[in-house]
C-alpha cells in the first residue's frame, strides 16, 4: 500500500525538480513571441491538450485574443499570429498536420513537449521549442513492456501485465507521481508572469478579463 | 433580398438532397451502429459538430458513446465503431484517425459527399450525400479567379469574386452550403433505423436524455 503522505513529499520534488532542468532562455523566447503574436491559437490532445488550452486561457485573462483549435469560435490563421502546441512526444500525428498547416499560412509555431525537439516531427516543424524534461527514473527494477514492434502505436489499447510485486508497484507509484504533464500545467505560470511583463499587463488585469459568464 | 424566398430555397435544397441519399447506404450504417459494443465519433468544424450531434442521438437511444479528444475517451477497440463525418472525406487529420481505427480492429462509419475520398476508402461504410448542382455552382466553376498555388485550400485567404449584383444575388439562394443541414436531419432517420435494429424504442430517448442541465 502506498504511503500518502510520501506520495505527495515525491509529488512536489518531481515537480520541482522538472523545472528546474527547463531552460530559462527558451521560456524568454516563447514568451516574447506570445507578446508580439496578434493573437494565440492553442492546439493539443489529451492531457497535453487540456494543459495548453489552460495556457490559452491564462493568455486570455491578460488581454491577447486565444483561440482553441477545433472551437467553433476559431478563425483561419495568419501571418502574425501564434500556435501554441502542448505534446509530451512532440510526435503527435494529427497535430504534426496542424502545426505544418499553420507555418504554411504564415503564422509561428512554439512547441512545450517533453522530448528532444531535433527528433520529434513537431519540434523539427517549430519556430521555438520548449523542452519540460522527463525525470530519469533510478527504479530497483526492469518494466517489460511489450515488444513496439508488435505493439501497435506503443502499446495502447493493448491489455499487458508487466509482472509486478505489490513493492515494486509502490515504488513505480512515487517515481511516477507527477511528471510531464504536471510540470508543464506549472510552467504555464511561468511563462504568462513573463508575458504580462513583456505588454506591461498588471496584477489586476485577470480580474477584469476574467469569464463573467458562469 | 427577400428572407421567404431563401427559406424556401433552402428547405428545397435540403430535402433535394435528402431524396439523393442511397437507403441502402443508410440501412448498412445502422446496421454496423446497431452491432457496435461502443460508437466513437470524430470530425472538425461543422462536420464535427453534426458527428457530435450523431453521438448523441446514439447515446439517446443507449449507445455508449465517446467523443475523440473528450477527456473520457477510452481506447478503441475490435467490436467498436467510428463515426466520421467530413464535408469532403479529405481532412487529413481525421483521416488519421480513421486509419487507427482501422488498426486497432474497429469499423469505421463515413457520412461524407464522396466515397472516392481518402477517409472514404478507408470506411466500411460510406454514406453519401449527393451535393445539390445549383446554377451559382457553375457561374462558381467558371468565374472563381484562379487559386493561390502556395495554399492547398483557399480557406484562410480573401478573395474578390467578380459577380455581378444579380450574381450575388442568386448565391444567397443557390450556393447556401447545406451539406451539414442535410447531414444533420439525416442523423434522424440513422437513429431511427439504429432504434429499430436494437429493438429500442421511442420513449428510451426520455429515458437517457441528460437530466443535469
Amino acid at each position: 500500500m502506498v504511503d500518502i503522505k510520501k506520495l505527495l513529499d515525491c509529488a512536489g520534488k518531481n515537480i520541482a525538480e522538472t523545472l528546474n532542468q527547463v531552460d530559462v532562455n527558451q521560456i524568454e523566447e516563447i514568451a516574447q513571441a506570445i507578446s508580439k503574436a496578434k493573437r494565440v491559437y492553442t492546439a493539443g490532445w489529451g492531457r497535453a491538450g487540456n494543459i495548453i488550452r489552460i495556457l490559452g486561457m491564462d493568455m486570455s485573462q491578460i488581454g491577447m485574443v486565444v483561440f482553441c483549435v477545433g472551437d467553433n469560435g476559431t478563425p483561419s490563421i495568419h501571418p502574425g499570429d501564434i500556435l501554441l502546441i502542448n505534446s509530451g512526444s512532440g510526435n503527435t500525428k494529427t497535430i504534426a498536420v496542424i502545426a505544418q498547416q499553420a507555418k504554411e499560412q504564415g503564422a509561428t509555431v512554439a512547441l512545450i513537449s517533453g522530448s528532444d525537439p531535433t527528433k520529434s516531427t513537431i519540434g523539427q516543424i517549430a519556430d521555438i521549442n520548449v523542452v519540460v524534461p522527463r525525470l530519469k527514473k533510478d527504479l530497483s527494477f526492469e518494466i517489460k513492456r511489450p515488444d513496439p514492434a508488435k505493439a501497435v502505436n506503443k502499446g495502447l489499447g493493448v491489455r499487458v501485465d508487466w509482472g509486478l510485486t505489490p513493492e515494486q508497484r509502490d515504488e513505480l507509484a512515487y517515481a511516477n507521481i507527477t511528471g510531464y504533464y504536471e510540470s508543464s500545467f506549472a510552467l504555464n505560470e511561468v511563462i504568462r508572469r513573463r508575458v504580462m511583463e513583456l505588454i506591461g499587463a498588471k496584477d489586476e488585469d485577470p480580474m477584469y478579463y476574467h469569464n463573467n459568464l458562469e | 433580398m427577400d428572407t421567404k424566398q431563401i427559406l424556401e430555397q433552402a428547405a428545397k435544397h435540403v430535402a433535394e438532397g435528402l431524396t439523393k441519399i442511397d437507403p441502402a447506404q443508410v440501412d448498412a450504417l445502422a446496421k454496423g451502429i446497431a452491432k457496435a459494443n461502443r460508437v466513437f465519433v470524430t470530425g472538425w468544424g461543422r462536420a464535427g459538430n453534426v458527428a457530435g450531434i450523431l453521438g448523441m442521438d446514439m447515446s439517446q437511444i443507449g449507445k455508449l458513446v465517446y467523443r475523440v479528444g473528450d477527456n473520457n475517451t477510452p481506447s478503441i477497440h475490435e467490436g467498436d465503431i467510428l463515426l466520421v463525418m467530413s464535408g469532403s472525406g479529405n481532412t487529413k487529420t481525421i483521416s488519421i484517425i480513421a486509419s487507427e481505427a482501422k488498426a486497432f480492429g474497429a469499423e469505421v462509419g463515413l457520412i461524407s459527399t464522396s466515397a472516392e475520398s481518402i477517409i472514404g476508402e478507408i470506411a466500411d461504410y460510406n454514406v453519401v450525400i449527393p451535393r445539390v448542382e445549383t446554377p451559382m455552382n457553375k457561374i462558381m466553376r467558371e468565374r472563381r479567379p484562379p487559386r493561390d498555388p502556395k495554399f492547398k485550400g483557399t480557406a484562410g485567404t480573401r478573395e474578390v469574386w467578380p459577380l455581378t449584383d444579380e450574381e450575388r444575388a442568386l448565391m444567397t439562394l443557390d450556393q447556401m452550403e447545406v451539406t451539414y443541414q442535410i447531414a444533420f436531419t439525416l442523423n434522424e432517420v440513422i437513429q431511427q433505423k439504429v432504434m429499430e435494429e436494437i429493438g429500442e424504442t421511442v420513449e428510451a430517448v426520455h429515458y437517457y436524455h441528460n437530466s443535469l442541465e
